[in-house]
């Protein structure tokens, strides 16, 4: 058995590094069962000194171990899957997803309120319209902006694959168009949703806009999935220049 | 500092390397494959014992081993099998290794290739 100060520490680092709970768990059971047959094959007692010794310096071996689990990691095995091809179907998946929560959960709350959204008050209706035509321009691209620049950060691949999927995702999140028009006649209220560079139906035909329908509101939905993965690269720099420092 | 991350650099790919090698003869424990390290090597490849665990995992996420924890000898222990996939990465990273130290070996003799002149 491990002295337990040693073993703390190990599992200390490799916590500070990102390796999982699952795998530090495993990692651990190994290293105290390395230990047991350290004792029992050559008659060592397990101190400070003989764990450092034989099985590793705990900052060394957290090292050594936070890279293997990194190359590990399917994403970094497979940029080209991750970085290159995925993001596209990933936001055709997270736009979906975002609609169907949003559907699930104003049906539910209806369900908990009035009984049936058909009895929903129309303030309500509208509010709801309006919150899932502007939540489906920044939701999917936040949640992709956090996926991908999770996989860049632990998976520490190029910086061009990083590019290269980020590309995609603001490409899709600056052309998005989600326009609401109310109208007070039952029915003729519309919502117009399409992407920029393909024929959008308006409620008077079909528009090939050519990016003209590009504005401000796309200048925001590019700008709030960047800043969401620029400060994630910024929070992951920072935690690499803290365990940079030597103690 | 400098020196020791050069080395691990260098020795990239070369624990991959013997466990495998070693797997491939039979299915062995962590311990084990430490001890047959040591003694296939004469002692000269000699790093923290614990390290050899995040590559065995690794290996066994890339589908070249298979770990299961078993009873040996009274106790239960993760022994390690290697792979069809593995057996192919062994012949391969040999075939590499190989060209490498007699590329290395042959520049150190100073032999097949000639002084580049100057001026």
């Amino acid at each position: 058995m491990p002295n337990r100060s040693w073993a703390e520490r190990v599992d200390d680092e490799l916590a500070r590094r990102g390796v999982p709970a699952r795998s530090r768990r495993r990692l651990m059971a190994e290293l105290r069962d390395h230990a047991d047959d350290l004792t029992d094959g050559e008659g060592l007692t397990m101190t400070d000194d003989v764990l450092i010794a034989r099985v590793g310096e705990p900052t060394v071996l957290a090292a050594r171990a936070a890279e293997d689990y990194r190359r590990a990691r399917w994403s970094s095995r497979h940029p080209l899957l991750a970085f290159g091809l995925l993001p596209l179907p990933a936001t055709v998946l997270a736009f979906a997803a975002t609609v169907l929560a949003f559907g699930v959960a104003a049906n539910v709350g209806a369900w908990l309120t009035v009984g049936d959204t058909d009895l929903l008050p129309r303030p309500a209706m509208v509010a709801l319209a309006y919150g899932l035509a502007w939540g489906v321009r920044f939701v999917p691209f936040v949640l992709l902006a956090v996926l991908f620049t999770r996989l860049y950060v632990r998976g520490r691949v190029s910086r061009w694959w990083f590019a290269a999927a980020g590309a995609q995702v603001l490409t899709v999140a600056g052309s998005l168009v989600s326009a609401i028009q109310f109208r007070d006649d039952p029915g003729q209220s519309t919502w117009t949703l399409g992407v920029a560079w393909l024929p959008v139906p308006l409620h008077d035909g079909w528009a090939l806009p050519f990016l003209s329908l590009v504005g401000w509101a796309q200048v925001a939905q590019v700008a709030v999935p960047l800043g969401v993965g620029a400060l994630m690269v910024r929070a992951a720099r920072r935690r690499q220049a803290v365990l940079a420092v030597p103690c | 500092m400098t020196t020791a991350r050069k080395d691990t650099d260098f020795l990239n790919g070369v624990p991959e390397l013997l466990l495998l090698r070693l797997l491939a003869r039979q299915p062995m424990h962590g311990y084990d494959l430490v001890q047959g390290i040591r003694l296939t090597t004469g002692g000269v490849l000699a790093f923290g014992e614990g390290s050899v665990y995040p590559v065995l995992h690794r290996l066994e996420a890339e589908g070249l081993v298979a770990g299961t924890r078993e009873a040996v000898g009274g106790r239960t222990r993760v022994v390690y099998r290697i792979r069809p996939l593995g057996r192919k990465r062994l012949a391969a990273a040999t075939s590499r290794w190989e060209q490498v130290a007699a590329a290395v070996a042959a520049a150190l003799n100073g032999g097949g290739h000639a002084e580049p002149e100057l001026g």
